[in-house]
């Protein structure tokens, strides 16, 4: 139990119920995963993706490449949650992952044996190169490797959780609520901006939260804190990452709301992704410790010297008795004093041989035993660290002098720090290389909507953090308008001493050959050795881009947090140059990983899509409706009898409709209001016949081209006034149609005096087909519906049951049929009515799979022909084109290639034998190869009751002079070859009697 | 007279639902006196004048801010187009100059109230709809869930959404689901 009496932000009166591999854990509120791991006594926290090596906890913050865990059981299942950003909660429940049987007794290790023939870019080598003309073998072993290696495992349940987006706007966001980021909230707040201030971690307070509790900067934070809390115009979030950066002062935050409970509560979401929009930012986002290069870095016991004073202070975790710390710069002296004034018993290997009094003074008075001048050579140890080599090292690190072996549980490494730069990088540039810090830090410019303050540029001292804090808020309010007075600056307090002063810049520990004892990492999270880097320079590697992929450091979710100037500073040795001269990579979204369900936020499920319901839709769905999707749509398919299936349904329903009569709901054509004096004009430019002489009273088919010739869309238009004319489309096509004549009207044909509004949602339609329609309209109609009175292609008002509707005279379906436009809000009862009123007539509903059967039977074209790839002449449309007058399309459609006689053209089909065509299956010849294209393709297909066979429509090359001749139709995808004989497309009445009639 | 029936009828049953404790949120629907839409072209305000002179109003408007009169409501929704809600008849107003367009039956309005109904409205749309950036008065023209909608705030915490009537139950589910955090209560149409 490393767990202190006292001491520690954790609340000792709330113990929480924590598991890890089945192990209880000593946690309280307060603590995350890992400081419960550690006062659990845990120290195997994991194993490495590629080697399988023992890995523990590294680090305690998101840096962390070790301690990475399944969390959570079921459908909640969660994999590579990094145990040292996971709050404790009670019922945490959480298991290693990478192991195979179990953490202890890992399989997978054998890979660490063989690590000399695992190096960079053995996969490329071994299994591309060897088989130059086949993957097969690749194929083979990815399932394997894939197995091998990697990370955690997903699950395939549905989470059950739910995620939520969020906008937000404000004057100022303040990214990380250190010294810096109060500090600039605060003068900010003052001066009376909108302020988002947002901290990765449950508390404010950043590495001040490292200190020993009780220190002055609790008593800082609490005071800031207690003033932002009383500005109204202070927003603070907390558990709340700020991931991506990107123009126009847009920030991505993903807000962790649940992930602190076993599930959410009380229909809280678990995550919340905020899209803020923010005039200004402030990015005071601190710095990660660095590790040191040794042999056996990696090992369970190795830790970064920040993160041991963080377990001791802020989680009262003693994580070693006897400690080796080894630095390259002041920052761990404060580490070393804490640990040994905890009761450890205290090495530390200072790899400078020059350090200040102060610092001997200080570590002498804390009982550490100071070696200047000395660094950790290697880490000794199975899974766990049992003794540290030390060895005298000159100024660039090699030994130079005998080694000597200290009995270590922990050995606690500080080679510097790295500014966390990424989001400033993702917005602007590279970082440039700041040599006094030896480290990347953003270069500041005037006018950038984002600036930096504290240790993100490398602050050297706390009073320079608070300075840079409170001057970048000031300044961020002032340039988002806010005019109001900062006030004074906080003066700090203490706290330990920083990285900078008198750093050496020293990053890896070798032999006196400049080879490292053991194996020894720059980036622990993809097993990259610092061999790795010296293999990918011998291989003429130079660009810090190609090292990066070639070996792969930097990459996962490590994105250079611990590893990048490592792997750098070994590049620019190998090369003789120095660090800013090789560079640095790039960074990109997100600084850490986020889960796919927030960004997916509500957009699942039924809500993946909006949909579209007719104004009748329930009364379809409550009287046995199956539905169907129709683009957007859902339509009634067809209305099974007991014991129906699809077929015999709408084999029953067309039929109906054929003898009786039948309506359906076609509330889903696209309706538009053209109005205008130029509405005529405008008509006759979009379709390819004329609308000059449409009289009031009358409506018309018409067909329009896109502007490459081939044909968009067919409706009627009717004409209900002087200048308002009701345009009908495809349900498919009506927002294409709107949007392309809306842009036609705002640039190319502004001259003309029209408006197109959408009126679909206005109107709800009812198609009413067969013999008795009239019969059946006569009888609920206040109006003369006799031939004379309404003939085709007209329409009328009339009242129905109360309501006002307009009843057209056209037919989809070759049948006596009317269409009735109804007014949304009384759709439902106008069917009501005619459903009553149909007893009499035999009336039945038909779905959408039956007005298929019609309308192919009747020859008329479709979506499955109006497909963008058919002309005008290829649907036997052309002698609809008037030759008087230009409209769109009018030149295009004559381009030779389009006019080619050879077109596949609409054709109808009889199928021979039982079964039906499928559409887009192939025509051919009925002898010959059935190899390629062949001479045209089935679009639509059909049962058809009145001819009592299966039919289809289709595009045949040659069509109109190919009419008797007997062709294959062939189905490659279902193996299948049929024979059809080519007919007329107008299979039934073709000279339109029935509904003419 | 036939009820008009309302695109929601199947979802604005009373009832409580979502977080416990205070409820953030209140949905439900309102009828719509009848809604027109003028357009016009150049000179549109000239044209549009008598109509809204005979409707109480003065101008056409803004882009932003609603006009209210005793009879009607008008939002300024394009620089050619004005959109009414009123019991009027307008469609003898139509002319070479002034195209009137009956949508009654178009949009259906949905209520959102409560002391969460702007953070409900944040989740949905990328406009700043704080407080001091949308008032009493101001309208919007969006989109939610990809359905375009006119958002109109009556008070701090009380707003109209006019929703196309064949999607408006996609956005009234959309609306309810990320309400439910809220505690939100669906009020019978009134």
């Amino acid at each position: 139990m490393k767990r202190l009496e006292t001491g520690g932000r954790i609340d000792r009166g709330k113990p929480l119920s924590a598991r890890f591999e089945g192990r209880d854990l000593p946690a309280f509120q307060g603590d995350t995963l890992a400081s419960a791991m550690l006062a659990g006594g845990v120290s195997l926290a994991g194993r490495s993706f590629k080697y399988h090596r023992p890995r523990g906890i590294y680090s305690a913050g998101v840096e962390e490449p070790g301690a990475l865990v399944h969390l959570r059981e079921d459908d909640r299942h969660e994999p590579n949650a990094r145990a040292t950003t996971t709050e404790a909660f009670d019922g945490l429940v959480s298991t290693a992952q990478n192991a195979w049987p179990s953490l202890g007794f890992d399989i997978g290790a054998v890979n660490n044996w063989v690590s000399p023939f695992l190096s960079a870019g053995f996969y490329y080598k071994t299994f591309i190169g060897p088989f130059k003309h086949s993957t097969k073998f690749w194929m083979m072993c990815e399932a394997f490797i894939r197995k091998a290696a990697g990370m955690g495992r997903g699950t395939y349940l549905s989470d059950p959780d739910h995620y939520e987006k969020r906008n937000a706007f404000c004057d100022v966001l303040v990214i990380g609520a250190g010294a810096a980021g109060l500090s600039a909230a605060l003068a900010a707040g003052r001066a009376g901006a909108e302020v988002l201030l947002v901290e990765q971690d449950f508390e404010l307070g950043g590495v001040a939260l490292s200190d020993p509790a009780g220190s002055e900067g609790d008593s800082w934070i609490a005071s800031v804190k207690a003033e932002l809390d009383g500005m109204s115009n202070v927003r603070i979030l907390t558990r709340t990452t700020a991931f991506g950066a990107y123009d126009g002062g847009t920030y991505g935050l993903i807000e962790r709301v649940s992930d602190h409970f076993k599930a959410p509560e009380n229909h809280q979401v678990r995550q919340r992704y905020w899209l803020v929009h923010a005039k200004r930012a402030v990015m005071a986002t601190g710095a990660i410790e660095r590790p040191l290069v040794f042999g056996g870095n990696d090992k369970p016991g190795v830790m970064l010297a920040g993160a041991a004073r963080t377990y001791l202070n802020r989680f009262a975790v003693l994580a070693g008795r006897n400690v080796v710390v080894t630095t390259n710069n002041d920052s761990a002296y404060a580490v070393a004093i804490d640990l040994a004034k905890a009761g450890a018993t205290v090495t530390l290997a200072d790899l400078r041989s020059s350090i200040s009094e102060k610092l001997k003074s200080a570590a002498s008075d804390a009982g550490i035993t100071l070696l200047p001048g000395h660094g950790v050579l290697e880490a000794k140890g199975g899974r766990k660290v049992n003794a540290a080599i030390v060895v005298p090292v000159d100024a660039a690190g090699k030994a130079n002098g005998a080694q000597k072996t200290i009995t270590a549980d922990l050995v606690a490494v500080s080679g510097g720090w790295a500014p966390v730069v990424h989001l400033w990088s993702q917005l602007y540039r590279k970082p440039v290389y700041h040599e006094d810090g030896a480290c990347f830090v953003p270069q500041p410019e005037a006018g950038h909507q984002l600036q930096s303050a504290g240790t993100a540029i490398a602050a050297a001292s706390l009073d320079e953090v608070i300075e840079q804090g409170f001057e970048r808020g000031a300044e961020a309010a002032r340039n988002a308008g806010a005019s109001g007075d900062s006030g004074a600056r906080p003066t700090g307090f203490e706290t330990g001493p920083f990285w900078q002063q008198g750093m050496s810049p020293v990053w890896a520990i070798f032999k006196a050959d400049g080879t490292p004892q053991g194996k020894a990492f720059v980036d622990f999270q993809h097993d990259v050795k610092i061999s790795d880097v010296d293999q990918a320079h011998l291989e003429g590697y130079v660009s810090v881009e190609h090292l990066k992929r070639y070996t792969t450091a930097g990459m996962a979710t490590d994105q250079g947090k611990l590893s990048n100037v490592n792997a750098l500073a070994r590049m620019a040795e190998l090369r003789g140059l120095s660090i800013p001269d090789v560079g640095t990579t790039t960074f990109r979204p997100p600084f850490t990983p986020i889960s796919m369900g927030v960004l997916v936020g509500h957009e699942t499920g039924r809500h993946f899509r909006p949909v579209r319901l007719s104004p009748i839709h329930h009364w379809h769905a409550e009287n046995g409706g199956v539905m169907t999707e129709a683009g957007a749509w859902m339509r009634p398919w067809y209305y099974p009898q007991p014991d129906e299936d699809l077929r015999s349904a709408y084999i029953r329903e067309a039929a109906h409709v054929r003898e009786h009569v039948g309506m359906i709901d076609v509330s889903t054509l696209g309706k538009i209001a053209v109005q205008g004096p130029d509405a005529a004009e405008f008509l006759n430019r979009m379709y390819v016949n004329g609308w000059k002489t449409l009289a009031i009273g009358r409506l018309r088919y018409g067909a329009m081209l896109r502007e490459d010739g081939f044909v968009m869309d067919d409706g009627a238009t009717a004409r209900l006034g002087e200048h308002d004319y009701f345009m009908s489309t495809t349900t498919a096509n009506a927002a294409k149609v709107l949007a392309f004549a809306e842009h036609l009207l705002q640039t190319a044909w502004k001259d003309l005096k029209v408006h197109v509004t959408t009126a679909t949602d206005q109107w709800a339609a009812i198609a009413v087909a067969g013999p008795k329609s009239r019969a059946l309209l006569s009888a609920v109609a206040d109006t003369d519906l006799s031939r004379d009175a309404l003939p085709n292609n007209h329409f009328t008002q009339a009242v129905i049951g109360g309501v006002k509707v307009r009843i057209h005279r056209m037919s989809y379906s070759g049948e006596l049929a009317y269409e009735i436009y109804i007014p949304a809000g009384y759709g439902r009862h106008v069917w009501e009515i005619l459903q009553a009123a149909g007893k009499e007539h035999n009336l039945r509903p038909y779905g959408t799979e039956a007005m298929g059967a019609l309308r192919i039977e009747k020859g008329h074209i479709a979506g499955p022909e109006i497909e963008g790839r058919t002309t005008l002449k290829d649907l036997g449309l052309e002698g609809f084109a008037s030759s008087k007058k230009p409209f769109v399309g009018s030149i295009l459609r004559k381009r030779p290639v389009l006019e080619d006689p050879a077109r596949p053209t609409l054709v109808g089909l009889e199928i021979e034998g039982k079964t039906g065509a499928k559409a887009g299956s192939i025509l051919f010849p009925a002898t010959g190869e059935t190899k390629g294209h062949g001479d045209g393709w089935v679009s639509s297909t059909t049962y058809s009751p009145a001819l009592g066979k299966n039919i289809a429509l289709g595009l045949l090359k040659n069509g109109k002079t190919r009419s008797g001749e007997t062709i294959r139709v062939v189905n490659f995808v279902g193996n299948e070859t049929l024979s059809a004989k080519v007919v007329s497309h107008h299979f039934f009445d073709p000279e339109g009697e029935r509904q003419n009639g | 007279m036939v009820d008009v029936l309302s695109p929601l009828k199947t979802k604005t049953k009373a009832g409580r639902h979502g977080a416990a404790g205070d409820t953030g949120v209140a949905l439900g629907t309102r009828s719509i006196k009848g809604l027109w839409q003028l357009a016009g072209w150049s000179g549109f305000e000239a044209a549009a004048e008598p109509v809204l002179k005979r409707l109480g109003f003065v101008d056409a408007g803004t882009f932003r801010e609603a006009r209210r009169s005793e009879s009607a409501t008008a939002w300024r929704i394009a620089p050619d187009k004005i959109l009414l809600e009123t019991a009027d008849e307008l469609g003898d107003e139509q002319s070479a100059e002034l195209a009137v367009l009956d949508l009654g039956h178009a949009r259906t309005a949905i209520t959102l109230t409560g002391p969460a109904a702007r953070e409900l409205l944040s989740q949905l749309i990328a406009i700043d709809v704080s407080p001091a950036a949308f008032r009493p008065g101001e309208f919007l023209q969006t989109g939610i869930h990809h359905i375009g909608v006119l958002i109109h705030c009556l008070e701090v915490d009380r707003f109209d959404i006019l929703v196309p009537g064949t999607w408006a139950e996609s956005v009234w589910e959309v609306l309810f689901d990320n309400a439910l955090p809220h505690g939100v209560e669906v009020r019978e149409a009134a």
